[in-house]
């Protein structure tokens, strides 16, 4: 089972994203913030993540970029209502997906994933 | 970035932040001060996201930065996705000097503490001169009174140490004596009202520490550019610098009128023509306009007919509007006589009139406006404060107005109203009589002059309006 790391501060997103990807058969864990959901990475190592970018604490790329210098080198999607064109160059993230997302768009995305990591 | 504002009893002067709302800064006497806690009070669908999401990002143009932290369990990208169709909005703000984020996580897991502990922090982190806290009635529903009041006390602490304006949103309908409403430093609240049928929207600034406010409600209007504040035209008087007193008279665009005047209309000042339907205003009017020129520009606002059709009416009776309108003297406005803003509709004749230093104005359908006002009793302060402001840029107003057809031995005094509206008077009737439909003209308020107080008779021919019977009917009204 592909583990999968959400990190959201809505707290609605949070709970539809996260119910529709373990109705699909992943392993969810939940942070609510950067911060937590950097603590939560480097210690359980999940195989994906896929985390909001505007988040108290610290945001989605502050936590990507300290994901990314720790070594951690699985796959990042990252999901913001801000334009990609908007975004810094070389973020450090997989993908990108806009946000609202519908949890059709979220699932297709998350499968290409697991396909690639060959689970 | 910042305006000079109210000095403070040091002789310091306390930053104002515009709000991003034109109407909204002329009713808060500049905007938002500098560490300061405001609260925006509303029922949902007032239009209190659009108005923080418009002050953020007026701040960033400005430079500044702000933050946008939700409470409601919603999602604030669903908020975003439609923010960023307005006017308003400025995707290149997007993440550095405007964030949005949520505290309901904190709130939940960590209670009123935990989320203040969470606003000092994002403040600092962001560097945030502006913050909005949307849903703060989230925030009362998981704590007591007190402990409310305390946060309350608390975010106004960390509004004015970290120097930035705290803008909290709720849709509570709580009175003026709640705690919060004391505590803060400003207090707006966002209405929707409704009038028999009609639906609008107004605001109004309910506290404004420490600086002087345009009181009592105004109207709003939302577009995809935002929202839009239209103080109450008499409010805003105080501002209209005293109207220079101009001796002179006005050519009305008639010699026989002017000779009746004794020399014209007086310079600056505002003239109701009324009279029933057909009797000549609108003709009247058009011959005012008809004398514009490059050093006496002309404005005309119409509701019920449109500029082309205007023009050719003109054109029909040789009243000739072409010149000015192709030398650029004069300027046709047309708005159909639907619900508009009274109060904008004064602001843009105001502005077209300071824009092009316009010297003769005609509003053709006071019925319009007076239709247009939710409380018709503002009527006279209105046209008053109209005529006060198109007074004070030197230009000389007629409107038209109309009122059933009356008796000629009927006697018409003007009303308080009336004069309180304008400070000349024509009656144009009509009537029936010796079988033929006759129109007369009666001067019944000239200000401080002396005029002509006879019924003089006139018919509209080929070349306008001319004085006597028309020639072809005779006095007994058969045909001449």
């Amino acid at each position: 089972m592909l583990r999968v790391l959400l990190v959201e501060d809505e707290p609605d997103v949070s709970l539809v994203a996260a119910t529709v990807l373990e109705e699909a058969g992943y392993h969810v864990t939940v942070a609510s913030d950067g911060h937590e959901g950097l603590e939560i990475a480097l210690q359980e190592m999940p195989e994906l993540v896929v985390t909001d970018f505007m988040m108290p604490c610290l945001s989605g790329l502050e936590m990507i970029e300290r994901l990314r210098a720790a070594g951690y080198d699985r796959p990042i999607i990252l999901t913001t209502a801000i334009p990609e064109d908007h975004l810094p160059r070389h973020p450090g993230y997989d993908a990108y997906l806009a946000k609202p997302y519908g949890t059709r768009a979220l699932l297709t995305l998350v499968e290409a994933f697991r396909v690639q990591l060959g689970r | 970035m910042w305006r000079p504002g109210r000095p403070s009893v040091e002789g310091n002067v306390i930053e104002k932040f515009s709000t991003g709302i034109e109407g909204l800064d002329q009713l808060t006497d500049g905007g938002f001060l500098r560490g300061s806690a405001y609260i925006i009070q509303g029922p949902p669908g007032a239009g209190k996201t659009i108005l923080a999401n418009q002050f953020c990002y007026a701040h960033v143009r400005e430079g500044g930065r702000a933050l946008y932290m939700t409470l409601l369990a919603e999602s604030s990208s669903r908020m975003l996705a439609y923010v960023s169709q307005m006017g308003f909005f400025e995707g290149s703000a997007l993440p550095d000097a405007m964030q949005y984020i949520s505290g309901y996580g904190v709130l939940e897991r960590e209670g009123l503490p935990g989320l203040l502990k969470l606003v000092q922090h994002e403040l600092k982190r962001h560097r945030a001169s502006a913050m909005v806290l949307d849903g703060t009635f989230v925030a009362q529903s998981v704590a007591s009174e007190q402990e409310f009041r305390a946060f309350i006390h608390a975010l106004q602490g960390v509004a004015g140490m970290a120097d930035a304006v705290l803008v909290m949103l709720t849709h509570q309908n709580r009175d003026s004596s709640c705690p919060e409403h004391t505590m803060v430093d400003g207090w707006i609240e966002l209405s929707d009202e409704t009038n028999g049928f009609r639906a609008y929207r107004t605001i109004q600034v309910r506290k404004h520490r420490g600086a002087a406010i345009l009181p009592g409600k105004h109207r709003v209007r939302i577009t995809e550019d935002g929202i839009a504040v239209f103080p109450r035209a008499e409010t805003t008087l105080e501002a209209i610098p005293a109207a220079q007193a101009l001796a002179h008279r006005v050519a009305s665009g008639h010699q026989g009128l002017d000779t009746l005047l004794q020399g014209g209309l007086p310079a600056g000042s505002a003239t109701l023509l009324i009279g029933p339907t057909g009797a000549g205003k609108t003709t009247l009017g058009l011959h005012f306009l008809s004398l514009s020129t490059e050093q006496e520009p002309g404005l005309m606002l119409g509701f019920y007919e449109t500029p082309a059709r205007l023009v050719q009416k003109a054109r029909s009776i040789a009243i000739d509007l072409d010149t000015p309108l192709e030398q650029g003297a004069l300027e046709i406005a047309w708005l159909p006589p639907a619900e508009n803003i009274v109060d904008e509709l004064v602001r843009d004749i105001v502005r077209r009139a300071r824009a092009r230093k316009v010297k003769r104005v005609f509003v053709d359908g006071l019925v319009a406006i007076r239709d247009s006002l939710v409380i018709r009793d503002r009527m006279a302060y209105v046209i008053n404060a109209l005529s006060m402001q198109l007074s004070a840029i030197g230009a000389t107003v007629v409107y038209t107005s109309e009122i059933p057809e009356m008796r000629l031995d009927d006697a018409l005094m003007p009303s308080d109203e009336l004069s309180a509206m304008v400070d000349n008077v024509l009656l144009l009737n009509t009537g029936r009589r010796a079988h033929a439909f006759r129109r007369y003209l009666s001067i019944i308020k000239l200000r401080d002059s002396d005029f002509d107080p006879r019924t003089h008779e006139f018919h509209v021919n080929g070349r306008g309006i001319a004085f006597g019977a028309d020639p072809r009917v005779n006095a007994s009204g058969e045909a001449g």
